[in-house]
């Protein structure tokens, strides 16, 4: 599949991937790494969270790693981690988005109102 | 307000994880697999930190997990549906077109075992065994003096049993995937169903409440069905079922026959109404249209099943209709503005075996249907 021509990204799946993007994370990092990221705007219940996970390790965006920081139970905990193919799909989008932003930015220099 | 976790609080933490693990439990079966663990891990994790920042949080944190509970679950069923309904293609394109697909109970090769033979004959056996266990109690019964309250309530429990039996039954095919045997219990018990919303059961006495004169089930006529359902679900948390159901249907369409022909009790029973002295006769009939089954479940090829169950429909028709033209010719009941006809009772039970053949027969259509697409699929000799 030619990822870098999919169709834009949803919210959801463009945070996830960014919160991913720096270092591999569990569900709970990911979680209130995405509410800090959006300004509390976007808040994952857990049926959410893991219906985007399962989807996105479907796509094979992302992958799951062993977490290296046992939870409380010290039971090992799974990670998941961007994928080479995530990671051309997260700066594809940015790129789009990036582009987006110029595009306005142009309009309001040649049309300030 | 950051607060300690008191020991309340910490009870609450733990009667939240319980209960969001029940709601787990209703994910279908894949996904409690996959991620059951860890997203329960993830949830104390979340009440543990909404307890220390207060009680607002973890009442926003618990809401919103309902909230998308249901979203969440229709979305996760739909997608295990869809998986399953993949699987299923690459099964069927690893078989020639003509085949039946090999993991649907109902579409077994070869005859049917005995045991689901007779499991399939149930529903027929069973008034022919009644009428003959009510040959031996019922003078035994006549002469005992029974408190007509200890008479009800054993009435009720007797009902209640066979209910709660049929149950068990109908789920077992449930879980197991609609194998043939089972296709006669589910029409009885939808029939049922359907039937008692409009009946009355004065007297009936069900978990402490006594049904009144007049009173009608309605809805609560569907609550066995309903409860076999959720149970078996919440169980096998997928919808394979289902889908093993509709398959079955396509490829095999006497088995929506063997459907419709499990209606036949009811049936009978209408037909019969207002006889008096009918319960030897419908011993017969019964034990009749068993023998249609027999030979259904017996045999390997569509046409051989087809042939039984018209064969059984048929046959007893005809001797009821004989049985009824020759109780009615003659006889005037209080309700009745003439005496019955021979000729007349003969032409009306002959009109009424003719739709139920032609119903019987109508998922002919269907198999006509998926015949036609499954050869398309068949790969072109070049």
């Amino acid at each position: 599949m030619d990822t870098i021509s999919t169709t834009p990204l949803t919210e959801t799946t463009f945070f996830i991937l960014l919160s991913l993007s720096p270092a591999p994370k569990h569900g709970y990092a990911i979680m209130k790494e995405v509410l800090a990221l959006s300004n509390r705007r976007i808040v994952f219940s857990t049926g959410t969270l893991y219906g985007a996970i399962r989807r996105l390790l479907e796509q094979g965006w992302i992958e799951r790693v062993n977490d290296p920081q046992p939870n409380k139970t010290s039971r090992q905990r799974k990670a998941y981690t961007l994928t080479e193919q995530g990671r051309r799909v997260l700066n594809a989008e940015v790129e789009r988005l990036k582009n987006m932003v110029d595009l306005v930015k142009r309009r309001v220099v040649e049309n300030p109102s | 307000m950051r607060l300690k976790p008191s020991a309340r609080m910490k009870r609450v933490s733990c009667l939240l994880t319980h209960l969001y693990g029940l709601l787990l439990r209703t994910y279908p079966r894949r996904f409690g697999i996959e991620f059951g663990e860890e997203t329960q891990d993830v949830f104390a994790t979340a009440v543990d930190d909404a307890i220390i920042e207060g009680r607002p949080p973890l009442s926003v944190l618990f809401f919103r997990e309902l909230r998308d509970w249901p979203v969440a679950l229709w979305r996760e069923y739909r997608h295990a549906l869809e998986q399953e309904g993949l699987e299923e293609v690459e099964m069927e394109a690893s078989h020639a077109s003509n085949t039946f697909p090999s993991d649907v109970p109902a579409l077994k090769k070869g005859p049917s075992p005995w045991v689901e033979t007779l499991a399939a004959m149930t529903p027929w056996l069973l008034q022919p065994v009644l009428f003959l266990i009510g040959l031996v109690a019922i003078p035994i019964v006549d002469n005992i003096a029974i408190p007509e309250s200890i008479g009800v309530i054993f009435g009720s429990l007797m009902v209640l049993l066979a209910i709660a039996g049929w149950m068990v039954v109908s789920g077992i095919g449930l879980v197991k995937g609609f194998p043939r045997w089972s296709f006669p219990y589910w029409s009885l018990f939808l029939l049922s169903s359907l039937y008692m919303m409009n009946a009355a059961t004065p007297g009936f006495w069900v978990f402490g409440y006594t049904f009144g004169r007049g009173e009608l089930w309605g809805w609560l006529a569907w609550i066995p069905i309903g409860l076999v359902v959720v149970i078996v679900f919440l169980l096998l948390r997928t919808l394979r079922p289902i889908r093993q159901l509709g398959r079955a249907i396509w490829y095999d369409w006497t088995l929506l026959s063997f459907t419709l022909y499990g209606t036949l009790p009811w049936v009978m029973l209408i037909v019969y109404d207002e006889v008096h002295g009918e319960g030897p006769i419908m011993a017969i009939l019964m034990l009749l249209l068993s023998a249609g089954t027999l030979l259904y479940m017996r045999s390997i090829k569509t046409w051989q099943r087809a042939f039984s169950l018209v064969g059984g429909l048929s046959f007893t028709w005809l001797i009821a209709t004989f049985d009824l033209a020759n109780y009615w010719g003659g006889r005037q009941e209080e309700w009745m503005s003439k005496s019955g006809d021979w000729a007349e009772t003969i032409f009306s039970m002959s009109k009424a075996g003719g739709i139920l053949l032609l119903v019987l027969l109508a998922p002919l259509v269907l198999g006509f249907i998926s015949s036609i697409s499954r050869h398309k699929r068949l790969p072109r000799m070049s």
